[in-house]
């Protein structure tokens, strides 16, 4: 089975600091995106074809392909990094069975009712409830932009965290 | 670990620019300075603000400059004749990020000059022909 080096949400999904820093800093050779809407749009499929950094490979499925892809070969070989846009995706393919055991929480924008939680993450109060019971099952659920930066743990950052 | 610092030069605020972009995607920097060139500036004063740099930061820090045989450039020529520098030119984001990432690495400035070049020339690259080709790509699928 695949090495899992880390399960990432992040809404720009393969970025600067994504495709730049962590699969170095992770050495990592596989990319794998749990994304119903990538997945869908073939534009994009290849887009991330092309800019992966060499000797990485890059493999992209909905939610529920990629719960399935685990189930069946925990992705393969090599060492994977996990992308998903959203904290909902992340908590979906748990639930459904990707039961990984930390999630860096680290790029959500502010949209509708969110309001930010920390650095540029921010929550609405159901992600927030999706992410506390995360951490109920013992994940640890933390936040670090890039691999020189500090880990923030949602557990403190939660406690008293409300938008409404 | 940075045992050396990066110092970014440039006219004008460029290297400013630079610095704070660079926040964004690698992270908190440590070590590094941006030392502009502002228009009107002495020479003499502009070349002191460079020796005071590579006093705080090292003479073995590595020195990013903007162009070719501008100012700046000319500059580090001047001091290179009495002392040895690492520095390179044509900088840019991907220029900096590598060497944040060898001196993350504990490579040695004088070893990664022609690294550093090369990652700057590695960063430019023709967008409209990636998407042309993409495009290609999927048309053939079909």
């Amino acid at each position: 089975m695949a090495k899992l080096m880390m399960t990432r949400v992040d809404y720009r999904l393969i970025h600067g600091q994504v495709a730049g820093q962590w699969t170095k800093s992770l050495d990592v050779n596989k990319v794998v995106i749990l994304d119903d809407v990538t997945a869908a749009d073939e534009f994009m499929l290849e887009v991330f074809e092309v800019i992966a950094p060499v000797g990485t490979e890059v493999a992209v499925y909905t939610v529920e392909q990629g719960v399935q892809e685990w189930k069946e070969n925990q992705f393969g070989q090599g060492r994977v990094l996990v992308l998903f846009r959203e904290v909902v995706d992340a908590e979906r393919a748990y639930r459904l069975g990707f039961q990984y055991p930390s999630l860096n929480v680290a790029q959500s924008p502010g949209r509708g009712d969110r309001k930010q939680a920390v650095l540029t993450v921010c929550l609405s109060d159901r992600e927030a409830d999706l992410l506390r019971g995360l951490i109920g099952d013992g994940v640890d659920v933390y936040c670090q932009m890039t691999p020189v930066e500090g880990v923030h743990q949602y557990k403190g950052i939660l406690e008293n965290f409300k938008v409404n | 670990m940075e045992d050396y610092g990066i110092i970014l030069v440039s006219h004008g605020e460029l290297c400013r620019g630079l610095y704070q972009t660079a926040e964004m995607v690698f992270g908190t920097l440590e070590n590094v300075a941006a030392v502009p060139f502002k228009q009107n500036q002495p020479l003499e004063e502009y070349k002191e603000e460079l020796l005071d740099a590579l006093e705080r930061y090292g003479n073995n820090s590595i020195i990013l400059a903007d162009l070719f045989a501008g100012t700046p450039f000319n500059l580090i020529l001047n001091i290179g004749k009495e002392t040895r520098l690492n520095a390179v030119c044509g900088m840019n984001l991907p220029m900096l990020i590598a060497a944040l990432d060898m001196r993350s690495m504990g490579r040695k400035p004088e070893e990664i000059l022609e690294e550093l070049c090369m990652a700057g020339k590695d960063g430019v690259k023709n967008i409209t022909e990636y998407v042309d080709r993409i495009r290609q790509k999927i048309e053939e699928k079909r």
